[in-house]
């Protein structure tokens, strides 16, 4: 059954492609829903299927060996899951992990292979959107480094209040912990002096987003240059 | 003697039929100095760069004056990454931090063989995959190794990519490269240094027990280096 096309031009690499690509597509598009906590893809298994989201946000991680993992970058309707797909490997070490429930159209990986096997607007699409991927994950990577953990907890919470475009986002402690690669007393220190400062408020397993310029001033400058890098990405559309 | 041959170059060894007849003309050798520059955020990328002798670092500035590296290029690699993404520029800083040669190309050139979307496309794709799953790692491993084991990491990634013990080094450099201040890497050194591992001197670290800087090493060493091994450059097509 084909998807309702408002829907599916919520992920802005579809609504990119030229009608008569997306319509080739169309066929091939499963509408599927994003479940908190439900993982698309577990690390070194084969990658089945692709996802272009609709809303919602995913997570990819990076798990150490000592089981300590950290957020690398983050998808919502600007990208798609799966990317390693893009480079013709079958698996990848990432995790994704959904972390705010949404909606996808997922395809195929064997399907998109074969699409963008000899280049072709989705293929150009897909790596633009790679190069904003890398630029997210080469941030976040020196980011983890320098920064506190009050200015990354404000990052991470505006780059997913971006893509949940609700102001209340399903979170507890030990999640947000897990994204920032710190202990679970350390989020909640950091948590508390952003609502003392007004910004967020919290109960258990939800935080509210109260006072975004303030959130905006709080985080580093991570958070505006991979913001920018993705708008740049889809300017003039 | 010491010329290097364009195979020297992992990448550039995997060209096949008639791909050497279209790309090699256009290879100028390059002698990349020690700390040049090879390209600026924000400036357009006119070459690509194909290292055999040279390793180039890949530096995120966070803030005023801090720097991070996030990835290194030596000769599995090239440095102009960008411009097979549909960029023209990057948010990197690509610093030379091994002295050495590099074949280098037009832009134009190496994009025209690129858009064909054969051997080199996907030769290409496949060391994208490489390096988005080292930054990941990376962007882990800054967050939860120590000094000593980060240090024990890079020094051993240099060694991978470099001919002989002893790498030219200076502190400042190397404090970027693993995102802490001088006093840390100055005491990260001296341990490995006590304990044997290297021998640290003015503008130079001597890895003197390779086999014990792998057990100091975090494991990331390792999983990147798996990943690397995989790709199976150096071995003929």
């Amino acid at each position: 059954m084909a998807a309702p096309p408002k829907q599916r031009h919520r992920n802005r690499i579809l609504a990119a492609l030229p009608d008569s690509d997306l319509e080739q597509l169309i066929p091939h598009l499963e509408p599927v829903s994003l479940k908190l906590g439900q993982i698309l893809q577990m690390p070194d298994t084969r990658i089945e299927r692709v996802y272009f989201p609709t809303s919602g946000i995913v997570s990819l991680l990076a798990t150490l060996e000592g089981g300590e993992t950290v957020e690398t970058g983050v998808v919502g309707r600007e990208g798609m899951v799966g990317i390693a797909v893009v480079f013709g490997v079958e698996r990848s070490t990432i995790e994704s992990l959904v972390q705010g429930t949404g909606e996808a159209m997922a395809m195929k990986s064997e399907t998109l292979r074969t699409i963008i096997k000899n280049g072709g607007t989705l293929h150009d699409l897909l790596l633009r959107y790679v190069h904003s991927l890398f630029s997210q994950i080469s941030q976040t990577a020196a980011c983890n480094r320098v920064h506190t953990l009050n200015e990354r907890l404000a990052r991470w919470l505006l780059l997913t209040h971006d893509r949940i475009e609700k102001d209340n986002l399903e979170l507890t402690h030990e999640f947000l912990a897990r994204m920032l690669g710190t202990r679970r007393a350390g989020v909640s220190v950091a948590a508390h002096s952003l609502r003392e400062a007004g910004l967020i408020d919290y109960t258990r397993g939800d935080i509210e987003i109260q006072n975004r310029r303030g959130l905006e001033s709080a985080s580093c400058e991570c958070y505006a240059i991979v913001k920018t890098e993705f708008d740049r990405l889809y300017q003039g559309q | 003697m010491s010329r290097s041959n364009y195979s020297d170059n992992g990448l550039l060894a995997q060209l096949h039929g008639e791909e050497p007849h279209r790309i090699l003309p256009h290879l100028q050798l390059a002698r990349l100095k020690f700390s040049e520059i090879v390209y600026k955020p924000v400036e357009v990328i006119t070459h690509v760069y194909f290292p055999t002798t040279s390793v180039v670092s890949m530096v995120r500035q966070v803030g005023d004056g801090t720097f991070v590296e996030v990835s290194v290029v030596g000769n599995e690699g090239l440095v102009g990454l960008p411009v097979f993404l549909g960029a023209k520029d990057s948010a990197d800083r690509a610093v030379v931090q091994f002295a050495g040669d590099a074949w280098k190309v037009p832009t134009e050139a190496i994009q025209e063989e690129f858009n064909r979307a054969g051997r080199f496309h996907d030769v290409v794709l496949r060391y994208i995959n490489f390096l988005l799953l080292h930054l990941a790692q990376t962007a882990s491993c800054n967050r939860h190794h120590s000094g000593s084991e980060r240090l024990s990491r890079w020094l051993l990634m240099m060694h991978d990519r470099v001919v002989g013990d002893s790498l030219q080094m200076r502190q400042e450099f190397l404090a970027w490269m693993l995102g802490v201040t001088t006093g840390t890497v100055s005491l990260a050194a001296i341990e490995l240094q006590d304990a044997g591992l290297i021998e640290y001197r003015r503008g130079k670290i001597i890895i003197s027990d390779r086999k014990r800087l792998e057990e100091k090493a975090c494991s990331c060493y390792r999983i990147v280096k798996g990943h690397f091994d995989m790709l199976g450059l150096f071995s003929s097509a």
